[in-house]
C-alpha cells in the first residue's frame, strides 16, 4: 500500500518528464561486498563511499573481508553467497581468486561486479559467463604513469621506488605504467628498487638505506606505492635532513593532504576507491532490468598537488563526495538519461578543471 | 634370569668402555678438535657479524661504513632487538610466541591512544596493553594447556583484528607541533620523536639491554627460565609451580613487546594498523642467529643483540650494495641456515621436529 | 647403630586404577640408617608402593606412619610427604641437565638476595660442603651445566639434595640403571655415606648384586603383595630370584 502511494507520487512528480521509463525503485535489495581488511586508507574510503551509495539507493550491504589471503577470498565469497544476496561486489585479491568467485557467481546465478581489480584483462573478449556483469576497474597503468609523470614533470631523473613484492600482480601493473613513462624519458632511470610488505616502518627502513647509499644529488625522488609507506618515507627523509629528495605517492588521507599542503609531499593520486560505489550503482540498475552499457569502465585517478589539495580534501575526505540526489541521478532507475560510464570516465578530467 | 643377563650386559659394557678410553687417550687429536669446534660454535654470532660487516665494507666502502649509515643501523635495530628479547624469554623456556608482531601494532596504538586521552604518561597504557596480551597468551597456554605455537598463532590473528576494530584503520600521528588540521588524529610530543632518534634511541636500548641482562643472568626468574627449558618435569617434581611461572614468562615477554611498541611509536612517528606485521619472523630469526636453540634451556642476551644487529646490517648492506630485493631475501634466508647449522651441536640432538 | 624405633611404617596399603588392582597389600617398616631394597618383577606393584610413599598416589586403604605421625589421607600428596622428610630421586628425572650443580642441589629452594637475585656465593659454598661431605670429587667447574659431569656425579648431587635439606627418608628409584660401572660405584659409595649419617633409604633396583651390596633388608613384591622379607645375611641370590618369580 505504502509502495503504491510512493509509486503514485513518483508518477505524479517525475512521470511528466520520463513517463516511458518509469521503474519502481526496490527497497529490499541486499548486496554483499567482499574486499580486503581495513588496514589502509583506500579500503576504508571505498567502504565509506560505497555506504553512501547504498544509503542513497536503499541497499542493505553485507560486508566481509579476505584477510589478504587468496584461500580466504574464495571461502568468504562462498559464505556470502550462501546468504543469498541479490548481488555481490568484490575486489579480487588476485586474478585467480577472482576467477573462482566469478565461477561461484555463475553456478549460483547471482550477479556480481568487481570493484578495483579485475578478473580478466578484457571483459568483452575474455569473459564467457553472464553473471559477472562487468568489471569496475581502475586504470592501473594510467595510475602508475601519472605517478611517474609527476616525478618527471618536477624535473626528477634519478628515481628510487618502494613497492609491493612482485607477486602482488595488480601493483605490478601499476609499476609497469610508471616504468613505461620513465623508460621513454631521456636521462630518467630507476636507480634502486625496494620491494617489501608495505607499512610505515618499511617506508622508513628503505628511505634510510637509500639515503645511506646515495649522497646528495645522486637521488632525486622516491616513488612509493601507498600513503602509509609513503608517509614513513617522507618522515625518514625529514629526520635524516634529506628533504631535497621528493616523495611521490598515492592514496590521500588527511595526513597526506596536510603534507601536500605543507609542501612536504609534492604529489599523490587517489579516488580509485570510488569504484566500489560505482559498481553498486551498476548492479542496482542491472537488478532493475537495465542492461549493462559499459562492461568495463575504467576509473582514472585524481592527481592531487598543493594547488588542488584543499578542494580534494573538501570534497573527498570525510564526506560522501556526491549527495544522495547526485548518486540517484547516476542510476537509470531514477534518471533514464543517466550516463554512469561517461561520468566515471570524465570524473577525473572534470574534477581537475 | 633376566637379572643375571642385565648384570652381564653391564659387565660387557665395562670392557667396551675401557677400550674406548684407551683409544681416546691414544689419540688426543679428536678431543682437541671437538674443543675447538665447541669454541667456534659458541662464537658463531660474533664471527658472523664480523664477516658480514667486512663483506659489506668491501663491497660498498664508505657508503656502508659511514657514520650516517651506522646511525641508521642504530635506529633500525632497537625495535627488532626488543622483540627478539621478548622471544628470547619465551624461547629459553622451550616455548614460542609468534604474536609479538600483532602485539607490537596493538600496544603502539594503545600507547598513542593513551597519550591522546591522558597526556604524556598515557604511553603507559601501551606498555600495559603489551603485558595484558602477554598474560592472555600465558593463561591460555599454561592453564588450558594449548601449545604455545597454537595459542600465539590465534592471538596473532585476534590481536591484529582488535587493532583494526579499535583504530578503524586510522593512524594516530606523533608531531612536534600542534596540528592545524583537526581531521588528523595526532599527539603533540616532541620528546617522543626525539626519543626515536639517534642517539637517544641507542641509550634507551642499551639501558633496556643491561636490565634484561641482569634479569636473565642474575635473578631467580632468569634462572628459572633456563631450568624450565631444561626439564619441566623435574621442576614439577621439585614442587615448583610451573603453571604460574609460565604465565609470568609470557607477561614478561609482553612487557618487552610493550617497550618495543613504544620505541616503534617514537621511531616511526605514528601508530598504524600495519605496524609489526611479519615482525615476529625477523625476531625469531634474530634470536636464532644469536645462537639460542628454539628447544630451550640456553640463551644469551648479548648474542641476541648480535643476532638482531646482524639481521639489520645484512638487510641494510644488501640494499646499499644494490642487490635486487628477491635476491636479498634469499641471502638472508641462507645466512640464517648457515649460522644455525654451524652453531648446533648435532651430536647432542637425536630428534628434530 | 640401627635405631629400633621405625621412622616409616607402611601398613597394608592398596591401590587400584579402574578395575586393575596395582597393589593389593603393601606393608613394611624402615628405621634410621637402614637401607631397604624393594624388588619384584615388572608390574608386581613396586612402583605403586613407592609412589604411595612419595605421595604421588593416595592409597585406597591402609595407612602410613612417619615418625609416629599417621598421615591423614586428606594431606596425602607430594608436597606434604616432602615436608614430612621424604625425598625421591627418580632415575631420569633427578636433575635439570642444562643447569649447574649448585642449581640442582638447591632445586626449588634457591636462596635469594634482595628478594629477586640469586645468591650464587651461598649456593656454591653449600654445594662444596655437600660434595665434600659425600666425598664426591669434581673436576668440572661448578658454573658449568651439570650435564658436563659424569652420570655418577650427577646422581650423587641428586642424592646430595636429599641430605642437604635434612631429609630423613630417601627413595632411590633405579639410581644406577643408566650408569656405567665406575659411576655406579660412585653412587653406591654415596648411598653408604648417607646411610652412615642416619638417613633411611628405600632402594628400588633390578640389579641384585647391587641390592646385596647396599641393602640391609630386602622386600619382595609379588602380584601386588609384599610377600617376603629377608635379612641380607640370611638369603642367597637364587632364593631371591625364586621369590621374585614364584612369590
Amino acid at each position: 500500500m505504502k509502495n503504491l502511494t510512493k509509486l503514485l507520487l513518483f508518477v505524479l512528480i517525475l512521470a511528466p518528464m520520463h513517463f516511458a521509463e518509469a521503474v519502481t525503485p526496490r527497497k529490499d535489495l541486499v548486496i554483499a561486498d567482499l574486499g580486503q581488511p581495513q588496514t589502509n586508507p583506500w579500503v576504508i574510503n571505498r567502504h565509506r563511499f560505497q555506504e553512501c551509495v547504498a544509503r542513497a539507493l536503499n541497499i542493505k550491504q553485507i560486508l566481509a573481508d579476505d584477510e589478504n589471503m587468496e584461500s580466504k577470498h574464495v571461502s568468504q565469497a562462498e559464505s556470502l553467497i550462501s546468504r543469498q544476496p541479490d548481488a555481490l561486489v568484490f575486489n579480487p585479491l588476485t586474478s585467480p581468486a577472482g576467477a573462482q568467485v566469478a565461477r561461484l557467481l555463475e553456478r549460483n546465478r547471482i550477479p556480481g561486479m568487481t570493484a578495483g581489480r579485475v578478473v580478466v584483462a578484457d571483459y568483452d573478449k575474455e569473459y564467457k559467463g553472464q553473471f559477472l556483469i562487468g568489471q569496475m576497474g581502475t586504470n592501473l597503468e594510467a595510475w602508475g604513469a601519472a605517478m611517474a609523470q609527476a616525478a618527471i614533470d618536477a624535473g626528477h631523473r634519478k628515481i628510487a621506488m618502494i613497492w609491493n613484492p612482485k607477486d602482488v600482480i595488480t601493483t605490478q601493473y601499476i609499476w609497469a605504467g610508471a616504468q613505461a613513462v620513465i623508460d621513454k624519458t631521456p636521462g630518467a632511470k630507476v636507480i634502486i628498487e625496494g620491494r617489501d610488505r608495505l607499512s610505515r616502518e618499511t617506508g622508513i627502513k628503505y628511505a634510510e638505506q637509500y639515503v645511506a647509499r646515495f649522497n646528495k644529488g645522486e637521488l632525486d625522488a622516491i616513488i612509493v606505492l601507498g600513503a602509509t609507506a609513503g608517509l614513513g618515507t617522507q618522515f625518514a627523509l625529514e629526520q635524516a635532513g634529506r628533504t631535497e629528495v621528493d616523495v611521490i605517492t598515492c592514496d590521500i588521507d588527511e595526513q597526506v593532504a596536510q603534507h601536500i599542503r605543507d609542501g612536504k609531499l609534492s604529489f599523490s593520486i587517489g579516488g580509485h576507491w570510488m569504484g566500489g560505489g560505482f559498481a553498486l550503482i551498476h548492479l542496482y540498475d542491472y537488478l532493475h532490468g537495465f542492461p549493462i552499457e559499459d562492461t568495463q569502465p575504467d576509473f582514472s585517478l585524481i592527481p592531487v598537488t598543493a594547488k588542488t589539495v584543499d578542494a580534494y580534501e573538501r570534497q573527498f575526505l570525510d564526506s560522501c563526495v556526491l549527495t544522495p540526489n547526485e548518486i540517484r541521478n547516476l542510476s537509470r532507475v531514477y534518471n533514464p538519461d543517466a550516463d554512469l560510464p561517461g561520468f566515471i570516465e570524465n570524473f577525473a578530467k572534470t574534477w581537475n578543471q | 634370569m633376566t637379572i643375571h643377563e642385565k648384570t652381564n650386559e653391564i659387565k660387557s659394557q665395562e670392557s667396551g668402555g675401557l677400550f674406548q678410553n684407551l683409544r681416546n687417550n691414544g689419540l688426543s687429536d679428536p678431543q682437541t678438535r671437538t674443543k675447538m669446534m665447541e669454541r667456534l660454535r659458541d662464537n658463531v654470532p660474533f664471527i658472523a657479524i664480523t664477516l658480514v660487516i667486512l663483506l659489506f665494507w668491501g663491497i660498498s666502502g664508505d657508503r656502508f661504513m659511514s657514520l650516517r649509515n651506522w646511525t641508521f643501523i642504530a635506529q633500525q635495530t632497537p625495535v627488532l632487538l626488543l622483540l627478539a628479547f621478548a622471544l628470547l624469554l619465551v624461547v629459553t623456556t622451550g616455548s614460542i610466541d609468534i604474536s609479538v608482531g600483532s602485539n607490537l601494532g596493538f600496544s603502539a596504538y594503545m600507547a598513542a591512544l593513551g597519550m591522546l586521552w591522558f597526556g604524556t604518561m598515557g604511553f603507559l597504557v601501551g606498555i600495559f596493553a603489551g603485558v595484558l596480551i602477554g598474560i592472555l597468551n600465558g593463561v591460555i597456554f599454561s592453564l588450558f594447556k594449548i601449545s604455545s605455537f597454537v595459542t600465539t598463532l590465534a592471538m596473532l590473528i585476534i590481536v591484529r583484528a582488535v587493532l583494526v576494530i579499535v583504530s578503524d584503520g586510522r593512524s594516530i600521528y606523533v608531531s612536534d607541533q600542534p596540528m592545524s588540521n583537526s581531521n588528523i588524529t595526532s599527539i603533540e610530543a616532541k620528546w617522543l620523536l626525539d626519543l626515536g632518534q639517534f642517539p637517544h634511541i641507542l641509550y634507551v636500548s642499551i639501558a633496556i639491554t643491561f636490565l634484561l641482562w641482569v634479569v636473565y643472568e642474575k635473578t631467580i626468574f632468569g634462572q628459572q627460565l633456563k631450568a624450565l627449558g631444561g626439564n619441566e618435569k623435574v621442576l614439577r617434581l621439585a614442587g615448583i609451580s610451573v603453571t604460574w611461572f609460565k604465565i609470568q614468562v609470557f607477561a614478561a615477554a609482553g612487557f618487552m613487546v610493550g617497550l618495543a611498541s613504544f620505541i616503534n611509536l617514537a621511531r616511526s612517528g605514528a601508530a598504524t594498523v600495519q605496524a609489526g606485521q611479519m615482525q615476529e619472523l625477523d625476531a625469531i630469526a634474530a634470536v636464532a642467529l644469536g645462537g639460542t636453540v628454539l628447544t630451550g634451556g640456553h640463551g644469551s642476551v648479548l648474542k641476541t643483540v648480535v643476532g638482531a644487529l646482524t639481521l639489520t646490517i645484512v638487510a641494510n648492506g644488501l640494499t646499499i650494495a644494490g642487490v635486487p630485493p628477491s635476491w636479498s631475501m634469499i641471502a638472508r634466508g641462507v645466512l640464517l641456515i648457515i649460522a644455525i647449522a654451524i652453531s648446533l651441536n648435532r651430536k647432542q640432538i637425536d630428534v628434530v621436529k | 647403630m640401627l635405631d629400633q624405633q621405625p621412622i616409616l611404617e607402611v601398613e597394608d596399603v592398596s591401590k587400584s586404577f579402574g578395575g586393575v588392582q596395582a597393589l593389593k597389600s603393601g606393608s613394611f617398616k624402615l628405621s634410621r640408617g637402614e637401607v631397604i631394597a624393594i624388588i619384584g618383577a615388572n608390574g608386581a606393584g613396586k612402583s605403586s608402593l613407592i609412589k604411595i610413599v612419595a605421595g604421588v598416589y593416595k592409597p585406597d586403604k591402609g595407612h602410613i606412619t612417619i615418625k609416629d605421625t599417621v598421615i591423614d589421607p586428606m594431606h596425602h600428596n607430594v608436597g606434604y610427604m616432602r615436608q614430612m622428610g621424604i625425598e625421591v630421586v627418580y632415575q631420569d628425572l633427578a636433575i635439570v641437565p642444562n643447569m649447574t650443580a649448585p642449581y640442582n642441589l638447591f632445586l626449588g629452594r634457591i636462596p635469594r638476595k634482595f628478594g629477586i637475585f640469586v645468591d650464587e656465593r651461598k649456593m656454591r659454598k653449600k654445594t662444596e660442603e655437600v660434595l665434600a661431605e659425600l666425598k664426591v670429587k669434581t673436576v668440572q667447574s661448578l658454573s658449568r651445566p651439570i650435564s658436563e659431569m659424569s652420570g655418577g656425579q650427577q646422581q650423587s648431587i641428586a642424592i646430595g639434595r636429599a641430605i642437604a635439606w635434612g631429609k630423613e627418608i630417601v627413595i632411590l628409584d633405579e639410581p644406577t640403571a643408566a650408569l656405567g660401572p665406575n659411576e655406579t660405584k660412585e653412587v653406591e659409595r654415596v648411598v653408604h655415606e648417607i646411610k652412615d649419617r642416619g638417613t633411611a633409604v628405600i632402594l628400588i633396583s633390578h640389579n641384585l648384586e647391587q641390592v646385596f651390596r647396599l641393602a640391609d633388608r630386602i622386600l619382595v613384591v609379588h602380584h601386588g603383595i609384599t610377600s617376603k622379607e629377608f635379612q641380607k645375611t640370611e638369603v642367597t641370590i637364587d632364593e631371591l630370584v625364586k621369590a621374585i618369580t614364584l612369590g
